[in-house]
């Protein structure tokens, strides 16, 4: 079996391309099902995009994160999510690197899940460090989102608007890619080897 | 034109296994197909019908990897060179890159085949030329022919996945048939299809193989099995027999196989007739007059693999009558779906509601478990309005299976899944258990508790989807579609559950296209057309061939044992051939 | 059922009859002028949008997604930079506990004006573009056909994994599955929901890869387009133009920051 670098173009085979647009189209399906038939205080709309990264590596994660926002901001809108694409290329990528460890075979256990955990929550880390300069360059620090509240808080307590900025993205972004990460676990243990590994990397979570 | 260079197909001597498998999808398999052939491929699932549709197409092992040998070539060109002799070995996935455009594959799932890109009809047929580089200039006339041949015009600019699936599947066909292939390979095409689209398909494949296009059909559905010159049949990967439908499909021809007889062929082998007149329910009937050896001691088919156990209800269910008056439903789109039902349902009846796509079958049961409210009128369960109630509220009087398995599955046991009914409705522990264990047995799926349900195959999948609302212990059961896409022991399984239901005194509502499946289990048969009732009564009223009119205008027929009794002037509505056989010889003086 | 999103409307106005290059190349220039030029520039630039649009025939549709759908995004740039700006600032005036600083304001509007100028160009050429034009023309200037494909199957993915998420609802709903209701109970629902449409995505995928196979996707062969998109001089000429205004973009960007150009 060949070692496939980050950066193989290996990982944009057919199903890959084929997962990328299924996964884009699950992010807004997902994001709308939990914000608006769910109702919970989260947003588990980059969960396409971590599981493009697991099953097809780090390139083609970061590529699905960019897609997906340019896409959605420009059809569904609003437009303004559009700059995050940063952000979600943060994301997949991470993602991909994270799966390649094969932290997502059921085959950890116990230990995966410790570690899936960690993973989700060192990218909400940097998911929030990347999008604290986006915010504030191009939002002055707010998003028209729920987690302007949040915003808020943060100028009373601290006198500057970057620091703010960072402090909100640093409460909502690990949390959600936490449970981001778990649910797809969890998911993954549902889906049958043979799916698995037609994907690049989808050995690694076998 | 003779000679092996002709030929659009040759398989000789195929093996495959797929990696980790420890037995072989297909063993020693040999077909050669002539251009203009029409050629079936019959075997109950598991048999490796799929496995050589991808082979035959060029698939395996150009991009399903698996461990082969034997030889394929498909117009001439070598797809798989692996004689025995130099050992059953893989192949390298990339061998053979710019080759093997020579076959089309169709799959079972009408929307799968579409590249998801374009907006209309037509240039989605031009996507697989564009891919092979066909000059610009040459596209429209190919566009144009398919649309024609396969009376797809008026769809010319429709978006892809606003049209039927019987039409996309046209669409499907019409894209590889633009690229000029001369060999159509077709993996259960109509499993997703209601009977009309399905005779739409199996005539349109007659017409492609007259008009010199090899077509290899991997099919359950009668009407495309009848239409072809020869029928392979597989079991456990290896060929029983390779001859017209009429012969190889044969009762005696099947043993062993797990393969029911079609109904028509098991009638001419009992009238002796020959494999011609084999789907000729004329002939079949004209034979069955005079002949006086009829089978009168033919028994009712035994249903495969029924459940022993009666069902041991669980959960004190108050009889629960569905009344539904006046009912009126106007989606928000306008179209008004209903136009007025009066139906009463008394508790412990079994009921079939058929009619084609569109006539309103599934709004109206939608409206049993409060996922519908009526625009107008009333519908009452157990004697209460369900309109208005939360729907996982009436879940626990009305357990209702949606048609779609891959739309409810999600965990990672059959066990487990069985459990997530009994858990939303919060049933104590012990008879939780109790009844996952009975749904488990009803299902058939005992033995692979721990398996998980992607493991399997879709038939089992649509069981596991029922038994985990079986595990309710509802007092309704209200079945969407359970036979769509099923296999024969997956029908007669689906059949045996509603039978086992019924007997316990529960109400067992099915929406099905399969009238034998609907003749065979069911004591009230409803006929629906453009949202209204127009026929209601037992099968025998019904279903019977003196009511074939009715049935046309909603786009169905009679069971065809129903039929060929109609010919011989009987009124009766046998739902198979040993039905019609004992009821024909207690008819004899 | 719902068979496309987006802004696209079709139309005959002269937006729409620009070819998808140059009105790309006009949306790069029109989301970055409003941060690269003076403050001062920004309102011109958010009118000249705005009226652009409405000489384009996009009518209110346009007004509606341009102007006042931006609104949940731009008042809370204003009001909170405007009320929350930390430090010690001059008050404008106060409500009870909340005071409208200067501060606030001269740091908001400035990014508030950007964001609304950025939606007014944004949806002005995505309302008059079809995705397929766009993305042809692109596969024709020399983008990978692969992703091209990736833009435009997604596209078409959304509206149907919409559909597919309420269907799932049905079915679990239907299995007894409150989906609403207390906290834990929503949070039970979360696999149940979202596990069969992603699990079911991926089991999709084998089939649709081999179909798409068997289409010649992979083929290697030069690939020809069935789609024809014109390009006119006047298409050429507006090119011209567009590609000599973002030029001129890193000019006006380096002139401010080295202080030869105020603002």
């Amino acid at each position: 079996m060949e070692r496939r670098g980050w950066f193989s173009m290996e990982q944009f085979n057919t199903p890959t391309l084929v997962l990328m647009a299924l996964a884009i189209a699950i992010n807004i399906a997902v994001g709308n099902t939990v914000q608006n038939v769910i109702k919970l205080p989260i947003y588990l709309d980059s969960i396409g995009t971590v599981l493009v990264g697991v099953l097809a590596g780090p390139l083609a994660g970061a590529l699905t994160g960019v897609l997906a926002n340019v896409i959605w901001g420009f059809t569904l809108g609003p437009t303004s999510i559009a700059p995050f694409a940063i952000t979600a290329a943060f994301i997949g990528f991470l993602a991909g690197v994270i799966g390649n460890r094969g932290i997502f075979s059921p085959k950890r256990g116990g230990m995966g899940v410790v570690w899936v955990i960690v993973g989700g929550f060192l990218t909400g880390v940097v998911a929030a460090i990347v999008s604290a300069p986006i915010a504030y360059f191009v939002f002055g620090g707010t998003t028209g989102g729920g987690t302007d509240v949040l915003v808020t808080i943060f100028r009373g307590i601290t006198d500057n608007v970057f620091t703010a900025t960072l402090l909100q993205g640093g409460v909502s972004d690990p949390t959600d890619k936490t449970i981001t990460f778990l649910v797809c676990w969890a998911i993954l243990l549902a889906v049958p080897v043979t799916v698995k590994t037609i994907f690049p990397q989808g050995e690694k979570s076998v | 034109m003779t000679g092996p260079a002709a030929r659009a197909l040759e398989i000789e001597q195929l093996v495959v296994r797929y990696y980790g498998r420890s037995d072989d999808a297909l063993h020693d398999v040999s077909l050669a197909l002539e251009p203009g052939a029409f050629v079936s491929v019959a075997g109950a699932n598991g048999a490796g019908k799929s496995t050589l549709a991808l082979a035959a197409a060029g698939l395996i092992p150009r991009i399903v990897r698996a461990e082969t040998a034997g030889r394929v070539v498909i117009d001439g060109e070598v797809a798989l060179d692996r004689r025995s002799g130099e050992g059953v070995g893989s192949s390298p996935a990339s061998a053979g890159r710019r080759q093997g455009y020579r076959a089309g594959i169709v799959f079972p799932n009408p929307a799968n085949q579409l590249s998801g890109t374009k907006t209309s009809v037509r240039e989605e047929i031009a996507f697989g030329l564009e891919n092979l580089g066909v000059p610009r200039a040459e596209m429209d006339a190919r566009i144009d022919r398919v649309l024609r041949d396969l009376h797809i015009e008026h769809l010319a600019d429709r978006p892809p996945y606003a049209i039927s699936g019987g039409e996309q599947q046209r669409v499907a066909i019409a894209s590889i048939i633009a690229m000029d292939l001369p060999l159509l390979v077709l993996d259960e095409p109509t499993a997703q299809l209601d009977p009309l689209a399905t005779l739409s398909v199996a005539d349109h494949l007659v017409q492609l193989a007259g008009e010199g296009v090899a077509v290899l059909a991997a099919e359950h559905a009668s009407a495309v099995l009848a239409r072809s010159r020869n029928t392979l049949v597989l079991s456990g990967g290896r060929t029983v027999s390779l001859a017209p439908p009429g012969t190889a499909l044969q009762p005696a021809a099947l043993a062993g196989t797990g393969l029911e007889s079609p109904t028509l062929v098991a009638l001419a082998a009992a009238a002796g007739l020959g494999p011609e007149a084999a789907f000729d329910e004329a002939a079949i009937a004209a034979a069955l007059r005079q002949s006086p050896s009829a089978n009168a001691d033919a028994k009712p088919r035994p249903v495969a693999d029924a459940p022993v156990r009666a069902w041991q209800p669980v959960r004190a269910q108050p009889p629960a009558a569905i009344e539904v008056r006046g009912l009126v439903h106007r989606y928000p789109t306008g179209v008004e779906a209903l136009r007025g039902i009066d139906l009463d349902i008394p508790p412990g009846q079994s009921v079939a509601i058929v009619g084609q796509n569109g006539s309103g079958k599934t709004t109206l049961v939608k409206h049993l478990n409060g996922l519908l409210s009526p625009t107008a009128g009333d519908v009452r369960v157990g004697g209460a309005s369900v309109a208005g109630v939360p729907v996982h509220r009436v879940a626990s009087t009305v357990g209702f299976v949606f048609q779609n398995p891959d739309d409810q599955l999600f965990s990672r046991s059959v066990e487990a899944e069985l459990h997530f009914g009994p858990r939303n409705l919060r049933l104590p522990k012990a008879d939780a258990d109790r009844l996952v264990e009975a749904a488990l047995d009803a299902i058939g799926l005992t033995a692979e508790r721990a398996a998980n349900p992607y493991d399997l195959n879709v038939s089992a999948r649509k069981l596991i989807a029922i038994g985990s609302v079986l595990a309710t212990d509802p007092a309704v059961l209200v079945l969407d579609e359970p036979t769509t896409g099923q296999d024969s022991p997956g029908i007669d399984r689906v059949g045996a559950i509603a039978d086992m239901l019924h007997a316990a005194g529960r109400t067992v509502i099915a929406i099905s296209h399969d009238m034998e499946f609907a003749a065979r289990h069911f004591e009230r048969v409803v006929v629906m057309r453009l949202g209204e009732i127009v026929a209601d009564g037992p099968p025998s009223a019904t279903l019977s061939g003196s009511r074939a009119e009715l049935l046309a205008s909603t786009g169905l027929t009679p069971p065809p044992a129903a039929r060929v009794a109609a010919l011989l002037g009987l009124d009766l509505v046998p739902a198979d051939a040993a039905q019609l056989l004992h009821g024909l010889g207690t008819t004899r003086p | 059922m719902s068979e496309a999103v987006g802004f696209f409307r079709p139309g005959a106005g002269w937006l729409h009859r620009l070819n998808p290059y140059p009105k790309l190349l006009l949306l790069v220039w029109g989301v970055l002028a409003p941060f690269v030029l003076p403050v001062v520039a920004i309102p011109f630039l958010i009118v000249g949008y705005l009226a652009a649009g409405l000489s384009a025939g996009l009518g209110r549709p346009y007004i509606r997604a341009a102007l006042i759908a931006p609104l949940v995004v731009v008042l809370p740039i204003i009001l909170i930079n405007g009320f929350f700006y930390p430090g010690r600032n001059e008050v404008i005036f106060a409500i009870g506990p909340l005071a409208l600083t200067v501060q606030g304001l001269v740091f908001g509007l400035p990014i508030a004006g950007r964001v609304l100028a950025a939606f007014g160009v944004t949806v002005a050429v995505v309302m008059s573009t079809r995705p397929d034009d766009l993305m042809e023309t692109l596969v024709q200037r020399g983008t990978n056909p692969r992703l091209a494909f990736v833009v435009l199957s997604a596209i078409q993915a959304i509206p149907r994994m919409l559909d597919k998420a309420g269907r799932i609802l049905e079915a679990q709903q239907a299995r007894g599955l409150p989906a609403s209701g207390s906290p834990s109970a929503r949070v039970r629902a979360v696999v149940p929901l979202l596990g069969p449409l992603i699990i079911g995505s991926l089991i999709d995928v084998r089939e649709r890869s081999l179909a798409l196979e068997a289409r010649g996707f992979s083929s290697g062969a030069a690939r020809t387009a069935y789609r024809i998109v014109e390009t006119t001089p006047r298409d050429v000429t507006v090119t011209r133009l567009a590609l000599l205004a973002l030029a001129l973009l890193p000019i006006v960007a380096i002139a401010r920051l080295t202080g030869a150009l105020p603002g």
